[in-house]
Protein backbone atom coordinates (compact mmCIF):
# COMPACT_ATOMS: atom_id res chain seq x y z
CA UNK A 1 0.00 0.00 0.00
CA UNK A 2 1.48 3.46 -0.73
CA UNK A 3 1.73 5.53 2.01
CA UNK A 4 3.15 2.83 4.20
CA UNK A 5 6.52 1.57 5.68
CA UNK A 6 6.11 -2.00 6.03
CA UNK A 7 8.48 -4.85 8.08
CA UNK A 8 7.91 -8.23 7.95
CA UNK A 9 11.02 -9.49 8.84
CA UNK A 10 12.99 -11.95 11.01
CA UNK A 11 16.97 -12.26 12.16
CA UNK A 12 18.50 -13.99 14.30
CA UNK A 13 21.35 -13.48 16.79
CA UNK A 14 22.66 -16.36 17.90
CA UNK A 15 22.61 -17.77 20.66
CA UNK A 16 19.42 -16.68 21.99
CA UNK A 17 17.99 -13.11 20.54
CA UNK A 18 16.02 -13.13 17.44
CA UNK A 19 13.99 -10.00 15.83
CA UNK A 20 10.77 -11.22 14.51
CA UNK A 21 8.95 -8.12 13.18
CA UNK A 22 5.20 -7.50 11.84
CA UNK A 23 5.80 -3.46 11.81
CA UNK A 24 3.39 -1.34 9.52
CA UNK A 25 3.16 2.74 9.65
CA UNK A 26 0.88 4.81 8.11
CA UNK A 27 3.29 7.70 7.14
CA UNK A 28 0.99 10.13 6.05
CA UNK A 29 -1.39 9.76 9.47
CA UNK A 30 1.55 9.46 11.59
CA UNK A 31 4.83 11.87 11.32
CA UNK A 32 6.69 10.66 14.00
CA UNK A 33 6.25 7.34 15.04
CA UNK A 34 8.69 6.33 18.22
CA UNK A 35 9.94 2.73 18.69
CA UNK A 36 9.39 1.95 22.20
CA UNK A 37 10.74 -0.89 24.38
CA UNK A 38 13.32 -1.41 27.80
CA UNK A 39 17.01 -1.83 26.36
CA UNK A 40 17.94 -4.85 24.35
CA UNK A 41 14.21 -5.51 23.07
CA UNK A 42 15.68 -4.87 19.42
CA UNK A 43 14.69 -1.39 18.68
CA UNK A 44 17.81 0.17 17.49
CA UNK A 45 18.28 -3.86 15.66
CA UNK A 46 14.82 -2.89 13.69
CA UNK A 47 16.37 0.27 12.98
CA UNK A 48 19.27 -1.13 11.24
CA UNK A 49 17.24 -3.10 9.50
CA UNK A 50 14.94 -0.28 7.50
CA UNK A 51 17.99 1.41 7.33
CA UNK A 52 19.83 -1.60 5.67
CA UNK A 53 22.36 -1.13 7.95
CA UNK A 54 21.80 -5.09 8.47
CA UNK A 55 20.04 -7.74 6.52
CA UNK A 56 17.10 -9.30 7.61
CA UNK A 57 17.33 -13.48 7.50
CA UNK A 58 13.65 -13.52 5.84
CA UNK A 59 10.94 -11.05 5.24
CA UNK A 60 10.17 -8.20 3.72
CA UNK A 61 10.43 -4.52 3.78
CA UNK A 62 8.47 -1.83 1.90
CA UNK A 63 8.50 1.92 2.10
CA UNK A 64 5.56 3.48 0.26
CA UNK A 65 4.87 0.59 -2.27
CA UNK A 66 8.71 0.30 -3.13
CA UNK A 67 10.11 -2.97 -2.06
CA UNK A 68 13.56 -2.44 -0.08
CA UNK A 69 13.95 -5.61 0.95
CA UNK A 70 12.34 -9.06 -0.10
CA UNK A 71 13.56 -10.49 -3.71
CA UNK A 72 16.53 -8.43 -3.61
CA UNK A 73 17.81 -6.10 -1.10
CA UNK A 74 18.52 -2.52 -1.45
CA UNK A 75 21.67 -0.49 -0.37
CA UNK A 76 21.02 1.68 2.36
CA UNK A 77 22.17 4.59 -0.24
CA UNK A 78 19.60 3.49 -2.50
CA UNK A 79 16.89 3.57 0.52
CA UNK A 80 17.66 7.32 1.68
CA UNK A 81 16.08 6.41 4.74
CA UNK A 82 18.91 8.72 7.42
CA UNK A 83 20.13 7.62 10.02
CA UNK A 84 21.09 9.35 13.56
CA UNK A 85 22.79 7.64 15.54
CA UNK A 86 22.74 7.73 19.32
CA UNK A 87 26.34 9.52 19.73
CA UNK A 88 25.21 11.56 16.24
CA UNK A 89 28.08 9.85 14.52
CA UNK A 90 29.42 13.49 13.21
CA UNK A 91 32.35 13.16 11.23
CA UNK A 92 35.46 14.67 13.14
CA UNK A 93 37.59 15.87 10.48
CA UNK A 94 35.05 17.72 8.79
CA UNK A 95 33.55 21.05 10.13
CA UNK A 96 30.48 21.79 10.91
CA UNK A 97 29.48 22.80 7.64
CA UNK A 98 31.26 19.92 5.98
CA UNK A 99 29.15 17.74 7.96
CA UNK A 100 26.00 19.51 7.32
CA UNK A 101 26.89 19.74 3.35
CA UNK A 102 28.22 16.19 3.44
CA UNK A 103 25.13 14.08 1.73
CA UNK A 104 23.39 17.64 0.51
CA UNK A 105 23.10 17.44 -3.67
CA UNK A 106 22.02 21.33 -3.15
CA UNK A 107 24.07 24.18 -2.07
CA UNK A 108 21.45 26.53 -1.41
CA UNK A 109 19.46 23.90 0.90
CA UNK A 110 22.43 23.13 2.46
CA UNK A 111 22.35 27.03 3.16
CA UNK A 112 19.17 27.19 3.97
CA UNK A 113 19.45 24.17 6.74
CA UNK A 114 22.05 25.79 8.27
CA UNK A 115 20.59 29.26 9.04
CA UNK A 116 17.22 27.60 10.28
CA UNK A 117 18.70 25.89 12.51
CA UNK A 118 20.97 28.44 13.77
CA UNK A 119 24.41 26.56 12.79
CA UNK A 120 26.14 29.49 11.22
CA UNK A 121 28.10 31.14 13.48
CA UNK A 122 29.47 27.34 14.14
CA UNK A 123 29.72 26.61 10.63
CA UNK A 124 34.11 26.52 10.73
CA UNK A 125 34.53 24.62 13.85
CA UNK A 126 35.18 21.05 14.42
CA UNK A 127 32.23 18.64 15.98
CA UNK A 128 34.21 18.08 19.05
CA UNK A 129 33.99 22.04 19.16
CA UNK A 130 30.22 22.33 20.24
CA UNK A 131 28.26 21.31 23.33
CA UNK A 132 26.06 17.99 22.96
CA UNK A 133 23.29 19.78 22.28
CA UNK A 134 24.77 21.50 18.80
CA UNK A 135 25.79 19.12 18.22
CA UNK A 136 22.59 16.55 18.02
CA UNK A 137 21.53 19.68 15.81
CA UNK A 138 24.19 19.43 13.16
CA UNK A 139 23.13 15.87 13.11
CA UNK A 140 19.70 16.78 12.53
CA UNK A 141 20.57 19.39 9.68
CA UNK A 142 23.02 17.18 7.92
CA UNK A 143 20.00 14.20 8.04
CA UNK A 144 17.78 16.42 6.72
CA UNK A 145 20.55 17.69 4.20
CA UNK A 146 20.49 14.73 2.32
CA UNK A 147 16.91 14.92 0.92
CA UNK A 148 16.28 11.90 2.40
CA UNK A 149 12.97 9.75 2.28
CA UNK A 150 12.41 9.06 5.87
CA UNK A 151 14.01 9.90 9.30
CA UNK A 152 15.79 7.48 11.62
CA UNK A 153 16.53 8.38 15.10
CA UNK A 154 17.83 6.15 17.94
CA UNK A 155 17.59 7.54 20.87
CA UNK A 156 18.23 10.62 19.50
CA UNK A 157 17.77 13.04 22.88
CA UNK A 158 20.28 9.92 25.43
CA UNK A 159 23.10 11.41 24.76
CA UNK A 160 21.73 14.99 26.45
CA UNK A 161 21.45 16.23 30.15
CA UNK A 162 18.65 16.03 31.80
CA UNK A 163 18.31 19.89 31.51
CA UNK A 164 18.56 20.04 27.58
CA UNK A 165 17.15 17.18 27.01
CA UNK A 166 13.21 18.49 27.90
CA UNK A 167 14.02 21.61 26.05
CA UNK A 168 15.14 19.89 23.14
CA UNK A 169 12.55 17.58 23.13
CA UNK A 170 9.79 19.98 21.97
CA UNK A 171 12.59 21.95 19.48
CA UNK A 172 12.94 18.06 17.65
CA UNK A 173 9.27 17.74 17.42
CA UNK A 174 8.55 21.07 15.63
CA UNK A 175 12.14 20.03 13.76
CA UNK A 176 10.70 16.96 12.46
CA UNK A 177 6.84 18.40 12.16
CA UNK A 178 8.24 21.45 10.20
CA UNK A 179 10.25 18.79 8.10
CA UNK A 180 7.07 16.63 6.76
CA UNK A 181 9.58 13.84 6.27
CA UNK A 182 8.54 10.93 8.41
CA UNK A 183 10.30 10.09 11.25
CA UNK A 184 11.14 6.81 13.37
CA UNK A 185 12.18 7.43 16.71
CA UNK A 186 14.01 5.05 19.42
CA UNK A 187 13.42 5.59 22.98
CA UNK A 188 12.90 3.83 26.08
CA UNK A 189 12.15 6.83 27.49
CA UNK A 190 7.32 7.60 28.16
CA UNK A 191 7.63 11.27 28.30
CA UNK A 192 10.19 11.28 25.45
CA UNK A 193 7.72 8.69 23.60
CA UNK A 194 4.96 11.25 24.36
CA UNK A 195 6.39 14.27 23.69
CA UNK A 196 7.72 12.83 20.51
CA UNK A 197 5.54 10.69 18.94
CA UNK A 198 1.65 10.47 17.24
CA UNK A 199 2.24 6.73 16.45
CA UNK A 200 3.73 4.34 18.97
CA UNK A 201 4.92 0.44 18.57
CA UNK A 202 6.23 -1.40 21.41
CA UNK A 203 8.92 -3.37 21.19
CA UNK A 204 9.53 -6.23 23.80
CA UNK A 205 11.88 -9.34 23.11
CA UNK A 206 12.73 -8.21 19.29
CA UNK A 207 8.67 -8.76 18.63
CA UNK A 208 6.21 -5.96 17.58
CA UNK A 209 3.40 -5.88 20.59
CA UNK A 210 1.47 -3.33 19.80
CA UNK A 211 0.86 -0.02 17.51
CA UNK A 212 -1.37 2.07 17.26
CA UNK A 213 -1.60 6.35 18.04
CA UNK A 214 0.29 7.07 21.27
CA UNK A 215 -2.59 8.58 23.38
CA UNK A 216 -4.86 4.99 22.74
CA UNK A 217 -1.74 2.39 23.47
CA UNK A 218 -1.17 4.10 26.17
CA UNK A 219 -4.95 4.44 27.42
CA UNK A 220 -5.45 0.65 26.54
CA UNK A 221 -2.03 -1.50 26.74
CA UNK A 222 -3.05 -4.89 24.51
CA UNK A 223 -1.12 -6.81 28.02
CA UNK A 224 -0.05 -6.67 31.08
CA UNK A 225 3.37 -6.83 29.39
CA UNK A 226 2.95 -3.79 27.72
CA UNK A 227 1.20 -1.87 30.15
CA UNK A 228 4.36 -2.75 32.26
CA UNK A 229 7.11 -1.78 29.64
CA UNK A 230 4.58 1.45 29.03
CA UNK A 231 5.21 2.61 32.97
CA UNK A 232 1.43 1.70 33.77
CA UNK A 233 2.28 1.30 37.61
CA UNK A 234 -1.01 -0.15 38.83
CA UNK A 235 -1.26 -3.38 37.13
CA UNK A 236 -3.52 -5.47 39.78
CA UNK A 237 -4.62 -9.22 39.30
CA UNK A 238 -8.29 -9.26 39.46
CA UNK A 239 -11.24 -11.35 39.22
CA UNK A 240 -14.73 -10.78 38.08
CA UNK A 241 -17.39 -11.30 40.46
CA UNK A 242 -20.23 -8.82 39.29
CA UNK A 243 -21.79 -7.41 36.23
CA UNK A 244 -24.67 -5.12 36.46
CA UNK A 245 -26.12 -1.95 34.61
CA UNK A 246 -22.82 -2.10 32.73
CA UNK A 247 -19.97 -2.04 35.10
CA UNK A 248 -18.02 -4.93 36.80
CA UNK A 249 -17.50 -5.80 39.68
CA UNK A 250 -13.67 -6.68 40.51
CA UNK A 251 -12.48 -8.08 43.31
CA UNK A 252 -8.45 -6.81 43.78
CA UNK A 253 -7.32 -8.76 47.30
CA UNK A 254 -10.16 -7.91 49.23
CA UNK A 255 -11.38 -4.66 47.78
CA UNK A 256 -13.82 -5.09 45.28
CA UNK A 257 -13.50 -2.10 42.28
CA UNK A 258 -16.28 -1.16 39.59
CA UNK A 259 -14.91 -0.33 35.57
CA UNK A 260 -16.80 -0.11 32.73
CA UNK A 261 -18.13 -3.37 31.16
CA UNK A 262 -16.56 -4.46 28.13
CA UNK A 263 -17.81 -7.78 27.60
CA UNK A 264 -14.84 -8.85 29.51
CA UNK A 265 -14.84 -12.56 31.13
CA UNK A 266 -12.17 -15.33 32.67
CA UNK A 267 -8.76 -13.74 34.87
CA UNK A 268 -8.32 -10.18 33.94
CA UNK A 269 -5.52 -7.82 34.96
CA UNK A 270 -6.77 -4.09 36.21
CA UNK A 271 -4.66 -1.23 34.48
CA UNK A 272 -4.85 1.95 36.89
CA UNK A 273 -2.25 4.69 35.52
CA UNK A 274 -0.83 6.74 38.30
CA UNK A 275 -1.94 9.62 37.35
CA UNK A 276 -5.72 8.59 37.58
CA UNK A 277 -5.70 7.52 41.13
CA UNK A 278 -6.65 10.94 43.08
CA UNK A 279 -6.15 10.86 46.77
CA UNK A 280 -7.73 12.68 49.81
CA UNK A 281 -8.38 11.91 53.40
CA UNK A 282 -11.67 11.84 53.99
CA UNK A 283 -13.50 8.71 53.42
CA UNK A 284 -17.06 9.69 53.20
CA UNK A 285 -16.49 12.91 50.88
CA UNK A 286 -19.19 12.99 47.84
CA UNK A 287 -17.69 12.36 44.46
CA UNK A 288 -19.00 10.94 41.36
CA UNK A 289 -16.03 8.45 40.90
CA UNK A 290 -16.92 4.61 41.59
CA UNK A 291 -14.08 3.65 43.74
CA UNK A 292 -13.49 4.81 47.38
CA UNK A 293 -10.87 2.78 48.51
CA UNK A 294 -9.09 2.72 52.06
CA UNK A 295 -5.12 2.90 52.47
CA UNK A 296 -2.15 3.82 54.83
CA UNK A 297 0.36 6.04 53.14
CA UNK A 298 3.29 3.97 52.74
CA UNK A 299 5.68 6.38 51.39
CA UNK A 300 5.43 9.69 49.48
CA UNK A 301 8.57 10.36 47.34
CA UNK A 302 8.83 14.07 45.79
CA UNK A 303 9.51 13.77 41.47
CA UNK A 304 10.57 17.51 40.96
CA UNK A 305 6.68 19.06 40.29
CA UNK A 306 5.05 15.66 41.51
CA UNK A 307 4.78 13.53 44.21
CA UNK A 308 4.28 9.75 44.22
CA UNK A 309 2.52 8.27 47.03
CA UNK A 310 2.41 4.19 47.45
CA UNK A 311 -0.81 3.55 49.28
CA UNK A 312 -1.47 0.18 50.70
CA UNK A 313 -4.90 -0.63 49.96
CA UNK A 314 -4.56 -4.32 50.47
CA UNK A 315 -2.78 -4.74 47.40
CA UNK A 316 0.07 -1.43 46.60
CA UNK A 317 -1.67 1.36 44.52
CA UNK A 318 0.59 3.93 43.15
CA UNK A 319 -0.87 7.22 43.05
CA UNK A 320 0.82 10.75 41.16
CA UNK A 321 -0.15 13.96 42.39
CA UNK A 322 0.76 17.39 41.81
CA UNK A 323 3.71 18.08 45.11
CA UNK A 324 1.66 21.10 45.94
CA UNK A 325 -1.93 18.65 46.47
CA UNK A 326 0.42 16.22 48.70
CA UNK A 327 1.91 19.52 50.51
CA UNK A 328 -1.46 20.26 51.48
CA UNK A 329 -2.50 16.96 52.39
CA UNK A 330 0.27 16.96 54.49
CA UNK A 331 0.73 13.63 54.03
CA UNK A 332 3.24 11.45 55.94
CA UNK A 333 3.96 7.42 55.70
CA UNK A 334 1.25 5.31 58.10
CA UNK A 335 -1.58 8.19 57.43
CA UNK A 336 -5.09 6.72 56.68
CA UNK A 337 -6.01 8.08 53.46
CA UNK A 338 -8.55 7.58 50.60
CA UNK A 339 -8.04 6.54 47.35
CA UNK A 340 -10.23 7.70 44.29
CA UNK A 341 -10.19 6.03 40.82
CA UNK A 342 -13.47 6.59 38.41
CA UNK A 343 -14.52 3.54 36.81
CA UNK A 344 -13.65 4.39 33.69
CA UNK A 345 -9.67 5.19 34.66
CA UNK A 346 -10.02 1.03 34.83
CA UNK A 347 -8.78 -0.92 32.09
CA UNK A 348 -8.81 -4.28 32.33
CA UNK A 349 -6.33 -6.69 30.58
CA UNK A 350 -7.15 -10.05 29.48
CA UNK A 351 -4.79 -12.54 31.62
CA UNK A 352 -3.23 -15.02 29.10
CA UNK B 1 79.97 7.73 -2.09
CA UNK B 2 78.09 6.09 -4.85
CA UNK B 3 75.67 8.49 -6.01
CA UNK B 4 73.96 6.78 -8.99
CA UNK B 5 73.45 3.44 -6.25
CA UNK B 6 71.53 6.16 -4.38
CA UNK B 7 69.78 8.02 -7.14
CA UNK B 8 68.55 4.62 -8.13
CA UNK B 9 67.67 3.59 -4.16
CA UNK B 10 65.51 6.90 -3.76
CA UNK B 11 63.39 5.70 -6.99
CA UNK B 12 63.00 2.39 -6.62
CA UNK B 13 61.63 3.14 -3.20
CA UNK B 14 59.45 6.12 -4.66
CA UNK B 15 57.96 3.93 -7.45
CA UNK B 16 57.49 1.21 -5.10
CA UNK B 17 55.70 3.30 -2.58
CA UNK B 18 53.13 4.79 -4.48
CA UNK B 19 52.07 1.71 -6.56
CA UNK B 20 51.60 0.29 -2.47
CA UNK B 21 49.17 3.23 -1.64
CA UNK B 22 47.06 2.02 -5.22
CA UNK B 23 46.94 -1.31 -4.54
CA UNK B 24 47.41 -1.42 -0.78
CA UNK B 25 44.81 0.75 0.44
CA UNK B 26 41.92 -0.93 -1.37
CA UNK B 27 43.09 -4.39 0.10
CA UNK B 28 43.44 -3.15 3.52
CA UNK B 29 40.08 -1.67 3.64
CA UNK B 30 38.85 -5.01 1.90
CA UNK B 31 40.87 -7.59 4.61
CA UNK B 32 39.52 -4.53 7.24
CA UNK B 33 35.85 -5.23 6.09
CA UNK B 34 34.80 -7.91 3.83
CA UNK B 35 33.10 -10.42 5.88
CA UNK B 36 34.26 -13.28 4.30
CA UNK B 37 35.36 -16.57 6.57
CA UNK B 38 38.53 -17.19 4.24
CA UNK B 39 40.07 -14.20 4.31
CA UNK B 40 42.43 -15.10 6.79
CA UNK B 41 44.34 -17.36 4.01
CA UNK B 42 44.76 -13.57 2.39
CA UNK B 43 46.21 -12.51 4.99
CA UNK B 44 48.49 -14.88 5.67
CA UNK B 45 49.56 -14.36 1.99
CA UNK B 46 50.42 -10.72 2.66
CA UNK B 47 52.12 -11.15 5.29
CA UNK B 48 54.89 -14.12 4.31
CA UNK B 49 57.49 -11.55 3.20
CA UNK B 50 57.70 -10.69 6.70
CA UNK B 51 59.08 -14.17 7.96
CA UNK B 52 60.11 -15.60 4.56
CA UNK B 53 63.98 -15.34 3.90
CA UNK B 54 64.46 -12.71 0.89
CA UNK B 55 66.24 -15.99 -1.07
CA UNK B 56 63.55 -17.56 -1.16
CA UNK B 57 60.82 -14.76 -2.36
CA UNK B 58 63.74 -13.39 -4.66
CA UNK B 59 63.85 -17.00 -6.06
CA UNK B 60 59.99 -17.31 -6.89
CA UNK B 61 59.60 -13.89 -7.97
CA UNK B 62 62.41 -14.52 -10.25
CA UNK B 63 60.88 -17.71 -11.24
CA UNK B 64 57.32 -15.86 -11.79
CA UNK B 65 58.89 -13.04 -13.98
CA UNK B 66 61.28 -15.47 -16.06
CA UNK B 67 60.59 -15.41 -20.11
CA UNK B 68 58.99 -18.72 -19.82
CA UNK B 69 56.68 -17.57 -17.73
CA UNK B 70 53.24 -15.95 -18.59
CA UNK B 71 53.69 -12.48 -17.02
CA UNK B 72 57.66 -12.78 -18.59
CA UNK B 73 56.16 -13.76 -21.58
CA UNK B 74 53.68 -11.11 -21.70
CA UNK B 75 56.09 -8.42 -20.89
CA UNK B 76 58.31 -9.50 -23.27
CA UNK B 77 55.77 -9.11 -26.38
CA UNK B 78 54.69 -6.31 -24.89
CA UNK B 79 58.04 -4.14 -24.27
CA UNK B 80 60.75 -6.93 -26.27
CA UNK B 81 62.69 -6.88 -22.82
CA UNK B 82 62.87 -9.08 -19.92
CA UNK B 83 61.71 -8.52 -16.59
CA UNK B 84 64.88 -10.68 -14.65
CA UNK B 85 67.91 -7.89 -14.06
CA UNK B 86 65.95 -4.78 -15.20
CA UNK B 87 64.29 -2.15 -13.39
CA UNK B 88 60.69 -3.07 -13.49
CA UNK B 89 61.33 -6.26 -12.17
CA UNK B 90 62.95 -4.96 -9.02
CA UNK B 91 59.83 -3.09 -9.19
CA UNK B 92 57.78 -5.72 -9.10
CA UNK B 93 59.36 -7.84 -6.57
CA UNK B 94 59.93 -4.33 -3.91
CA UNK B 95 55.92 -3.91 -4.10
CA UNK B 96 55.89 -7.88 -3.40
CA UNK B 97 58.63 -7.65 -0.86
CA UNK B 98 57.22 -4.16 1.20
CA UNK B 99 53.52 -5.32 0.93
CA UNK B 100 53.25 -5.83 4.42
CA UNK B 101 54.53 -2.97 5.50
CA UNK B 102 51.89 -0.81 3.94
CA UNK B 103 49.02 -3.29 5.00
CA UNK B 104 49.48 -3.70 8.04
CA UNK B 105 49.34 0.25 9.39
CA UNK B 106 46.94 0.58 7.04
CA UNK B 107 44.65 -1.90 7.67
CA UNK B 108 44.77 -1.28 11.53
CA UNK B 109 44.44 2.56 10.72
CA UNK B 110 41.09 1.38 8.66
CA UNK B 111 39.93 -0.54 11.56
CA UNK B 112 40.02 2.03 13.91
CA UNK B 113 37.23 4.34 12.18
CA UNK B 114 34.41 4.27 13.93
CA UNK B 115 32.27 1.76 11.82
CA UNK B 116 29.38 4.37 12.70
CA UNK B 117 30.48 7.32 10.91
CA UNK B 118 30.91 5.04 7.20
CA UNK B 119 26.88 3.41 7.67
CA UNK B 120 26.14 7.59 8.33
CA UNK B 121 28.11 8.28 5.16
CA UNK B 122 26.56 5.21 3.50
CA UNK B 123 22.46 6.05 4.89
CA UNK B 124 23.52 9.59 3.96
CA UNK B 125 23.45 8.72 0.58
CA UNK B 126 27.14 8.48 -0.38
CA UNK B 127 28.39 5.53 -2.20
CA UNK B 128 30.95 2.97 -0.79
CA UNK B 129 33.86 4.54 -2.97
CA UNK B 130 33.11 8.08 -2.06
CA UNK B 131 32.63 7.16 1.95
CA UNK B 132 36.02 5.12 1.34
CA UNK B 133 37.48 8.45 0.11
CA UNK B 134 36.09 11.05 2.55
CA UNK B 135 35.86 9.29 5.27
CA UNK B 136 38.10 6.62 5.59
CA UNK B 137 41.09 7.97 3.85
CA UNK B 138 41.08 11.20 5.37
CA UNK B 139 40.49 9.47 9.15
CA UNK B 140 43.00 6.79 8.54
CA UNK B 141 45.80 9.26 6.86
CA UNK B 142 47.89 8.54 9.91
CA UNK B 143 48.26 5.01 9.56
CA UNK B 144 48.76 5.28 5.79
CA UNK B 145 51.48 7.76 6.10
CA UNK B 146 53.18 5.56 8.40
CA UNK B 147 52.78 2.48 6.11
CA UNK B 148 54.24 4.90 3.10
CA UNK B 149 57.00 5.86 4.98
CA UNK B 150 57.51 2.04 6.24
CA UNK B 151 57.67 0.82 2.39
CA UNK B 152 59.70 3.65 1.37
CA UNK B 153 62.15 3.15 3.86
CA UNK B 154 61.86 -0.84 3.59
CA UNK B 155 62.82 -1.00 -0.09
CA UNK B 156 65.65 1.57 0.61
CA UNK B 157 67.12 -0.82 2.46
CA UNK B 158 66.50 -4.15 0.94
CA UNK B 159 68.93 -6.56 -0.22
CA UNK B 160 67.96 -9.81 -0.44
CA UNK B 161 65.47 -9.53 -2.99
CA UNK B 162 67.09 -7.24 -4.95
CA UNK B 163 69.98 -9.45 -5.15
CA UNK B 164 68.22 -12.35 -6.26
CA UNK B 165 65.69 -10.66 -8.42
CA UNK B 166 67.84 -7.65 -10.36
CA UNK B 167 71.67 -8.98 -9.71
CA UNK B 168 74.21 -5.95 -9.27
CA UNK B 169 74.32 -3.61 -13.19
CA UNK B 170 75.53 -0.21 -12.14
CA UNK B 171 72.46 2.17 -13.00
CA UNK B 172 69.90 -0.33 -13.89
CA UNK B 173 70.02 -2.71 -10.49
CA UNK B 174 72.34 -1.89 -8.72
CA UNK B 175 70.87 -0.04 -5.25
CA UNK B 176 72.67 1.44 -2.18
CA UNK B 177 72.99 -1.98 -0.20
CA UNK B 178 74.30 -3.54 -3.30
CA UNK B 179 76.57 -0.92 -3.56
CA UNK B 180 77.61 -0.97 0.09
CA UNK B 181 78.07 -4.74 -0.18
CA UNK B 182 80.18 -4.11 -3.48
CA UNK B 183 82.22 -1.89 -1.28
CA UNK B 184 83.22 -3.83 1.74
CA UNK B 185 83.70 -6.98 -1.16
CA UNK B 186 86.25 -4.94 -2.46
CA UNK B 187 87.69 -3.53 1.09
CA UNK B 188 86.93 -0.14 0.00
CA UNK B 189 85.89 0.85 3.52
CA UNK B 190 86.05 4.28 3.46
CA UNK B 191 83.03 4.44 0.41
CA UNK B 192 81.36 1.67 2.42
CA UNK B 193 81.38 3.98 5.73
CA UNK B 194 80.29 7.14 3.98
CA UNK B 195 76.95 4.77 2.24
CA UNK B 196 76.04 3.17 5.60
CA UNK B 197 76.26 6.74 7.06
CA UNK B 198 74.04 8.12 4.54
CA UNK B 199 71.77 5.72 4.73
CA UNK B 200 71.51 5.09 8.46
CA UNK B 201 70.72 9.42 8.72
CA UNK B 202 68.45 8.83 6.00
CA UNK B 203 66.54 6.26 7.57
CA UNK B 204 66.70 7.86 11.18
CA UNK B 205 65.28 11.34 9.35
CA UNK B 206 62.45 10.09 8.00
CA UNK B 207 61.42 7.94 10.45
CA UNK B 208 62.17 11.14 13.04
CA UNK B 209 60.23 12.95 10.74
CA UNK B 210 57.11 10.21 10.50
CA UNK B 211 56.57 10.14 14.09
CA UNK B 212 56.82 14.05 14.69
CA UNK B 213 54.01 14.52 11.33
CA UNK B 214 51.82 12.04 13.56
CA UNK B 215 51.73 13.23 16.65
CA UNK B 216 50.18 16.90 15.51
CA UNK B 217 48.30 14.74 13.05
CA UNK B 218 46.99 13.21 16.41
CA UNK B 219 46.67 16.79 17.90
CA UNK B 220 44.25 18.17 15.33
CA UNK B 221 42.22 15.00 15.57
CA UNK B 222 42.28 12.74 18.29
CA UNK B 223 41.38 8.91 17.33
CA UNK B 224 37.99 9.10 19.05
Amino acid sequence: MAGELICRCRKRFPPAFQIDADLRIPLDAAPVTVLFGPSGAGKTTLLRLIAGLERPDTGSISFRGREWFGSACLAPQERRASFLFQDYALFPHLTVAENVAFGSRSRQKTAQIVEAFGLVEFGPRLPRAISGGQQQRVALARALAADPALLLLDEPLSALDAGSRARTRQELRRTLLASSIPAIVVTHDRAEAIALGDWIAVVIDGAIRQTGPIQDVFRKPADPQVAESLGVENILDAKIVGREGGLLTLAVAAVQLQCVDGGESGPVAACIRAEDVAVTRHLHQASSARNRIAGTVRFVALEGPLARIEIDCGFPLVAVITAQSAAELALQSGDAVCAIVKATSVHLLLQG
Amino acid sequence: MDWQAIWLSVKLASATTVILLILGLPLAYWLTFSPRRWKFLVEALVALPLILPPTVLGFYILLAIGPRSPVGALYATLTGGLLPFSFPGLLIASVLYSLPFTIQPVAAAFAGVDRKLIEASWCLGVSRAATFRRVVVPLARAGIAAGAVLSFAHTMGEFGVVLMVGGNIAGVTRTVSISIYDQVQALNYAAAWQTSLFLLGFSFTVLALTYALQRRVWALWPAS
